[in-house]
């Protein structure tokens, strides 16, 4: 069991979400960041449909209690600390009882991922764990986590801890790469060459459904008025409502609405695109189709090779308190399976 | 294959049906720009047809007013195979002629018009041109098309009410209606699964439940469907909310095929 001894502002467990229910209205959701719930997999050595805690911008200190957890930190970086001690991200450790876990700010992006062995075993509702805080279904009661919650947590099958992988490519991405949306013919060829040469700054009024975007320049003006009949959006289209302000739709995106989308962003920078940092300012860079397919495929053989680029934790002894919490020397089961064996 | 839209048809000059790239992992096909139960069946039947034909790659289809919604893994499928399988089978018939879907249902969901549930019933009243009590009983008696869920899980879009409802949308977005408003605008019903922020005038609340996650399935009416309201007082509406919270179904279905 985990324990949630402080809270962020916004804890949410979250999976891959509830695909193929668009038709009722409901949207997939899930994770904000698919390769940092990747990553934590390959860190465990478990399967990537396990749910995990999502940290936006802010994380909180965790305790476990009964067993030692495996627990492993993927996303965007934050400062964290295992009983005081410096704990470097995107790597695996034990987390026994008794000791605290703490996650501050996040320094190069907005999502961390706290991944636990087995994956948080809330119950699931309709198909995922995973939390739509505005229609207030999964997660615990559908809500965000809060100080005092306890997480029940899965079977874990056991693996070595200590694993450290390299930062991924997408932190620092200041170029989204998209295809021309479903009503980018509603812009003018000249209002679609602007968009394509305006620098946007990610501005703070953005949340797991949508971001939006503050252009250098003018607003943004549809040339042909929409009727406004709603029609379907997908992940990643940038929506130009009526006050010319782009929003890109996220994770939990309305799966209808009625605004012109003038572009789309490619599938392999979705997570790029959820982590680019408030104020930081980024452009977008139009591809073609075979562009982004190729880019597809590329993630997906480096998901494919997440397990082969681990390595070992090395670090200076002399900055750790507790080298059992990192099982350094040659991945020591966990006292999880120890027991379950 | 470049990233340009598929066709440069401005709206209002529609020629049916449209193939729209929505990134790199979906389509849209189109069959029209406006609500029009027409165009609305067509979606519906073309929706109904890609299901049966469960194309390889393709991971989910969805209908929606106007248009089909084709999601698909393009390291399974080329966009260029789906566009040529899809273009095949919207060559099979004219989409436009095809009927309402043969399983749909007439539903008759309880609703308390006007006071607090509906607290702009004078104004839709008044903008209509007729009395509070008739607004209520013509809105409740049009046996109005469900043309789509979306929005939010469950929130159905409904129509179309007489030309006289043509009635605009407020100028300010309301912070917060309850969940399970029925809200009009612009010939329209939108029947809200949760609270939301609304630019549309609320007439009633409907004790029922159109999202209910511990439901199966969680949302029960379905695109092509129609759905009277049954009038009831306060008194009713506490009673009918206190069924729905303990899981009884407080509304009726009878099939219209």
């Amino acid at each position: 069991m985990l324990e949630i001894v402080s809270a962020g502002p916004s804890l949410t467990i979250q999976d891959r979400g509830r695909p193929g229910l668009q038709r009722f209205g409901i949207t997939q959701g899930g994770v904000m960041d698919a390769m940092a719930l990747a990553e934590g997999a390959a860190l465990l050595g478990q399967c990537g449909d396990l749910a995990v805690i999502e940290m936006a911008g802010f994380g909180g200190s965790f305790r476990a209690h009964g067993a030692t957890l495996r627990i492993a930190l993927t996303g965007a970086a934050m400062r964290a600390r295992l009983d005081g001690q410096a704990l470097p991200w995107n790597t695996s450790f034990a987390l026994e009882p008794g000791m605290t876990l703490e996650i501050g700010a996040a320094e190069n992006g907005v999502y961390g991922y706290l991944h636990v062995g087995g994956g948080v075993a809330t119950p699931e509702q309709i198909g995922s764990r995973s939390t739509h805080l505005r229609s207030a279904i999964g997660g615990l009661d559908g809500r965000a986590l809060a100080q005092g919650d306890r997480l029940p947590v899965g079977q874990d099958a056991g693996g070595r801890t200590g694993l450290v992988l390299e930062a991924g490519k997408r932190f620092g991405q200041r170029e989204v790469r998209i295809l021309w949306g479903a009503q980018a013919d509603a812009f003018s060829p000249a209002e679609r060459e602007r968009f394509l040469a305006t620098t946007f700054e990610m501005t703070t009024r953005r949340d797991r459904q949508g971001a939006r975007l503050q252009p250098a320049g003018d607003p943004f003006h549809a040339e042909t008025a929409l009727t406004g009949v709603s029609d379907a959006v997908v992940l990643g289209d940038i929506q130009v409502p009526g006050d010319g302000m782009p929003v890109a739709l996220l994770a939990d995106r309305q799966p209808t609405g009625g605004y012109p989308r003038i572009a789309t962003v490619i599938s392999a920078d979705l997570a790029a695109m959820a982590q680019i940092p408030g104020h930081a300012t980024f452009r977008f860079r139009l591809v073609e189709e075979s562009d982004a397919l190729l880019a597809l495929g590329r993630q997906k053989r480096e998901i494919a090779e997440l397990s082969r680029q681990m390595r070992p934790l090395v670090r200076d002894p002399r900055d750790m308190g507790d080298l059992l919490a990192f099982n350094l020397v040659d991945g020591v089961i966990s006292a999880r399976e120890e027991e379950t064996s | 294959m470049t990233g340009e839209p598929s066709t440069a048809c401005p709206p209002g000059r529609h020629t049916a049906p449209v193939l729209r790239a929505a990134g790199d992992s979906a389509l849209l096909v189109e069959f029209g720009d406006r609500l029009d139960p027409a165009i609305n069946n067509a979606a519906i039947a073309f929706d109904a047809r890609l299901r049966q034909a469960a194309l390889a790659g393709v991971s989910e289809t969805a209908p929606t007013i106007r248009s089909v919604l084709v999601r698909y893994d393009p390291l399974e499928i080329a966009p260029a195979a789906l566009r040529a399988a899809l273009t095949e089978l919207l060559d099979e018939r004219d989409w436009l002629s095809a009927p309402a879907p043969a399983q749909r249902s007439l539903w008759r969901i309880p609703a308390c018009y006007g006071g607090e549930h509906g607290p702009d019933l004078d104004e839709i009243a008044d903008l209509v041109g007729c009395t509070p009590r008739e607004a209520a009983e013509r809105h409740a008696n049009a046996h109005q098309r469900v043309f789509m869920l979306g929005f939010a899980p469950g929130v159905a879009y409904l129509g179309l009410l007489p030309e006289a409802w043509n009635i605009p949308r407020l100028k300010e977005v309301r912070p917060e209606v309850p969940a399970c408003s029925l809200l009009v605008a612009i010939r329209q019903t939108v029947l809200f699964a949760a609270a939301m922020p609304t630019g549309w005038r609320s007439i009633a609340r409907t004790p029922f439940r159109s999202f209910d996650p511990r439901r199966q399935p969680p949302v029960l009416i379905a695109p092509g469907d129609e759905i009277g309201f049954e009038p009831v007082d306060a008194a009713a509406f506490v009673r009918l909310c206190e069924s729905a919270e303990a899981g009884k179904d407080i509304v009726t279905r009878e099939s219209l095929s």
